[in-house]
């Protein structure tokens, strides 16, 4: 973990490095610079230090929260990306709450009916879910939900009607706060709600196939188990068998498949939904900052992106450790 | 040896692979054999601008024509070409460096072992889209340099599998006994090690494939990869955001085209694996 | 009777595996039933218990455990059966166990199932009791326990605990001693024996191991390839064999061969034909070093003696 800490660091710093072109060029961006303002960066980055002093430098400002200045909008970049976090979580949450609610039941069913028609159909359902180009998949969300049947918006977070002032970030939230909910009622929050639904989908769609992929073959694995059959010697019905006993052994490769996904989705489904749905999270504003050639904002997010990833991780060990026994006792005794 | 035969015999992956195999084999033809034996221009502008299909084979813009009037099937099969070859170079490279990569890593161990690994665990532990455009925002955008990203991307996988293979047979009795004998390193690689991972490297590769071919559609999208105007999947569904409203089927078709190529690899590499890999039919 | 079952045969996919088998048991008593690997003990088993997996199907002339028709029951007096009447305990009590659950919810799992409507309270002092009586020592920390701290020995006390929550009139133990180490092996089989002299329930005891059913059973019944090929009082049967088979499997016996100390032990030549194949003939006959024309035929259960209930297949 400390490594991959280390790594990140590491990619980020030497990003810039690595680039075609002058660093400080890249930093300050080709347009504002003139000889003072040149000089000025070539200092401040410490760009006359030896590598492994500016490398230092470069860690122990982000450790104080300084990633530089984006060159497109002259603002810290931290504030810049802060500040679009909340939505991308947002989507990002609601897309695996739609996921896992959806894909681990489909999953159980499918492994405790193993070869029916519902089997099938959910395994056939599940390889095209896991095949499909998500950048389309919203297109055609598009073109039938906000296009053809016309009820769901296009894009954005919020109808333009509605000035919403951001205290939490999280629109569903924003939207509930009490001068709101006195002004509009509750009709922007339908609003938020209504323009999350696609992105969501769409978002949902791959994390569904393989939590419902993840969930089949973990389950089929654990009901063929010695204590599924004593559960069931004991007379225990069904239902309890399946959810009791076998779903929540069968829950450990679920919770890591579904962190590894976590991440995944929120990152890479952000950069491809964001984009189509005009969201305004942090995705899309890396996917601009490429075309913009703003290498601070870029070197910043996959910074952020490598901590968000460690820690998620560390997150999911700790689950891991709560769910399984045999790990967490030995853990606490060590 | 027995082990290579096998292999050789197992190439149709049975089972719903079977489908994948063959609509791959047909995209493959359709991609690289029709450009040569009708008149296809991906890039011809005819004066019939945004033609409806026609859906009659011998007319001859069956699937219409793109806003500039291109013929949309003459690009729709330029596009497998695209996929299916950018797809191949893709996997053959990532391959060959994952495979010696893996290989020097189970092998050697020790200090380079554990510098393969962290950068393969910083490789994988990075969204791998977010790690293209990170790659394609420095080396600047372009299909070239968006292939050396998903190359680069497509790295660890093999690396993992082979590694893991390596340590294991190495620790086998009959490699052993190999050295014991006096053969060389390198040539028990070649002639015991290498052969056992053969089966889980193929699988890996009809997985990387469908990654690999996503991937780039992703960037050719983003504008990032291919560029107007070559006849990229990818970029062609960009091309057509504009007429989605009026022209949805500009939009389907690319993107229809991408699910059924990435669906084919993956039901390919599924019914490989569950074939050749039992052991990793969990992942 | 507590269990009498009339022609159960048992199918693979169709196939047949376990042809024709009878017997009953009594109330009270332990019936033994010995056989190599795979030949069809374990399917016998979950047959009786109703838990065959998918594929694999029962049918039988009578089948009535504790007075329920088994061919006629539904799902619920399966469950019914299950967690009241008849008990079941398994070969590898380690991997038996929940390894998520702590032995407190596992153990109260089963004293609900028997008593419902029980207070949480009432069942985890039901729960204490049970332990002590398998003979756990500080059954209030061993309750805390997930299975992975338990060792063997513990493990298979707890499986019995639960077995025995509902006080069942049948016990089924399924290789209950098989995974454990020998010293362990005898303290449970003594378990087992000390609780069915309490409560009176009947005990199917399977084993391969014919010297543990000697201890312990009073008949036995010898299981060959998906048929009963001997059967009769334990005492009797293991000194005189009647089936080629079972006198293999006695003289495979370390110390009762026949042979002096540390002379080779006798085994039977080659292994189980599949269950599933057919067989002309005598299903043994591939093995047996004494066969004639009349092997060639089917073989049916004969009575050894007029005024014996002890039976083999087959005609010598």
């Amino acid at each position: 973990m400390a490594t991959t800490l280390l790594g990140v660091t590491l990619l980020a710093f030497f990003l810039i490095r690595v680039a075609p072109g002058d660093p400080v060029l890249l930093l300050i961006g080709e347009r504002g610079s003139d000889p003072e303002q040149y000089r000025e960066m070539v200092v401040r980055l410490g760009l006359d230090n030896s590598l492994i002093v500016q490398y230092l430098q470069f860690v122990v400002s982000a450790l104080q929260g300084d990633l530089g200045v984006s060159v497109v909008s002259q603002q810290s970049v931290i504030g810049e990306l802060l500040a679009r976090w909340p939505a991308t979580i947002e989507l990002g949450v609601s897309a695996l709450l739609i996921a896992c609610l959806l894909g681990v039941p489909a999953g159980v069913i499918a492994a405790v009916y193993r070869n029916s028609v519902a089997d099938f159909l959910i395994m056939s359902v599940s390889i095209f879910g896991y095949s499909i180009p998500v950048f389309w998949w919203g297109l055609v969300l598009i073109m039938c939900f906000s296009i053809g049947l016309d009820i769901t918006p296009v894009a954005g977070r919020i109808d333009i009607l509605y000035d919403i002032p951001p205290v939490t970030g999280f629109m569903l939230m924003d939207t509930l706060a009490p001068q709101v909910v006195q002004e509009y009622g509750f009709s922007a929050f339908g609003s938020a709600l209504g323009h999350l639904v696609l992105p969501a989908l769409t978002m949902a769609t791959i994390p569904l196939a393989v939590f419902a992929r993840t969930t089949r073959s973990s389950m089929l694995e654990v009901l063929s188990e010695d204590y599924v059959r004593t559960a069931r010697a004991k007379g225990l019905s069904e239902f309890r068998v399946i959810w009791r006993h076998a779903f929540r052994n069968a829950l450990i490769p679920i919770v890591t498949v579904g962190g590894v996904l976590f991440v995944t989705t929120v990152i890479t489904g952000a950069i491809l939904t964001e984009t189509i749905f005009a969201w305004p999270g942090v995705g899309r504003y890396i996917v601009n900052s490429v075309y913009a050639r703003d290498y601070p904002v870029i070197q910043a997010s996959i910074l952020l992106i490598g901590i968000f990833v460690v820690l998620v991780n560390g997150l999911i060990d700790y689950l891991y450790g709560a769910i399984n026994p045999a790990v967490g006792r030995r853990d606490s005794a060590s | 040896m027995q082990a290579r035969i096998a292999i050789g015999f197992r190439l149709m992956p049975g089972g719903w692979g079977n489908i994948g195999f063959l609509v791959l084999v047909s995209l493959l033809l359709l991609g690289f054999i029709a450009p040569l034996l009708l008149d296809l221009s991906p890039y011809r502008i005819s004066a019939e601008l945004l033609a409806p299909p026609s859906w009659n084979p011998l007319s001859v813009p069956v699937l219409g024509t793109d806003d500039l009037g291109r013929d949309m099937f003459a690009r729709l099969v330029y596009g497998a070409r695209c996929s299916l070859g950018i797809g191949f170079v893709v996997v053959a490279v990532s391959l060959v460096i994952g495979v010696g990569l893996g290989l020097l890593a189970g092998v050697y161990g020790g200090w380079l072992d554990a510098l393969i690994m962290r950068l393969v665990d910083l490789l994988m532990c990075l969204p791998s889209i977010l790690l293209a455009i990170v790659i394609v925002a420095v080396l600047g955008s372009g299909l070239g340099n968006a292939i050396v990203a998903v190359t680069i991307i497509g790295i660890p996988r093999f690396v993992r599998v082979v590694r893991s293979m390596t340590i294991q047979e190495m620790q086998k009795t009959y490699v052993m006994a190999a050295f014991a004998s006096g053969s060389s390193r390198l040539r028990v690689l070649w002639s015991e090690v290498l052969p056992n991972c053969v089966p889980p490297v193929i699988v890996q590769a009809a997985l990387g494939f469908s990654d690999a071919i996503l991937e780039i559609a992703a960037l050719g999208f983003l504008g990032l990869g291919a560029k107007p105007p070559v006849a990229e999947w990818g970029a062609m569904l960009a091309d057509a955001r504009p007429f989605i409203e009026s022209h949805p089927l500009l939009v389907v078709m690319p993107g229809a085209c991408i699910l059924l190529t990435v669906l084919s690899f993956n039901l390919v590499g599924d019914a490989l694996r569950d074939r050749l890999d039992p052991k990793l039919a969990r992942l | 009777m507590i269990l009498s079952v009339k022609n159960l045969s048992i199918e693979i996919d169709g196939k047949p595996a376990v042809r024709g088998l009878t017997f009953y048991v009594a109330a009270g008593e332990v019936l033994g039933v010995v056989g190599e690997s795979g030949c069809g003990k374990s399917m016998v088993n979950m047959a009786l218990m109703g838990l065959l997996p998918d594929g694999v199907n029962a049918s039988a002339e009578q089948m009535e455990a504790c007075s329920v028709d088994l061919l006629r029951a539904g799902p619920r007096d399966w469950r019914a059966l299950r967690g009241g009447k008849m008990a079941m305990i398994f070969q590898n009590p380690m991997s038996a166990l929940n390894p998520c659950l702590t032995v407190e919810r596992q153990l109260k799992e089963s004293v609900l199932q028997a008593r419902t409507g029980m207070s949480r309270a009432s069942a985890r002092a039901e729960a204490l009791r049970l332990l002590d009586r398998v003979g756990i020592a500080h059954a209030g920390a061993r309750l805390k326990s997930y299975p992975h701290e338990l060792s063997g020995g513990m493990a298979q006390r707890i499986m019995i605990a639960m077995a025995v929550a509902s006080a069942p009139q049948l016990m089924i133990a399924d290789e209950p001693t098989t995974a454990l180490d020998v010293t362990v092996q005898a303290q449970i089989l003594q378990l087992l024996e000390e609780i069915r002299r309490d409560t009176g329930m009947a005990l199917i005891l399977v084993s391969h191991d014919i010297g543990v059913i000697e201890q312990c059973a009073h008949r036995v019944q010898v299981m060959y390839s998906g048929q009963i090929v001997e059967s009769g009082d334990v005492g009797e049967v293991i000194a005189s064999p009647c089936h080629p088979y079972t006198r293999g499997l006695v003289a495979a016996q370390p110390g009762r061969s026949g042979l002096p100390p540390k002379s080779r032990l006798t085994t039977i030549d080659g292994s189980v034909i599949p269950i599933t194949e057919e067989v002309e003939g005598c299903r043994f006959r591939l093995r047996c070093s004494r066969t004639d024309h009349r092997c060639e035929q089917p073989q049916r259960m004969r009575r050894a003696a007029a005024n014996s209930y002890r039976e083999s297949r087959c005609h010598w």
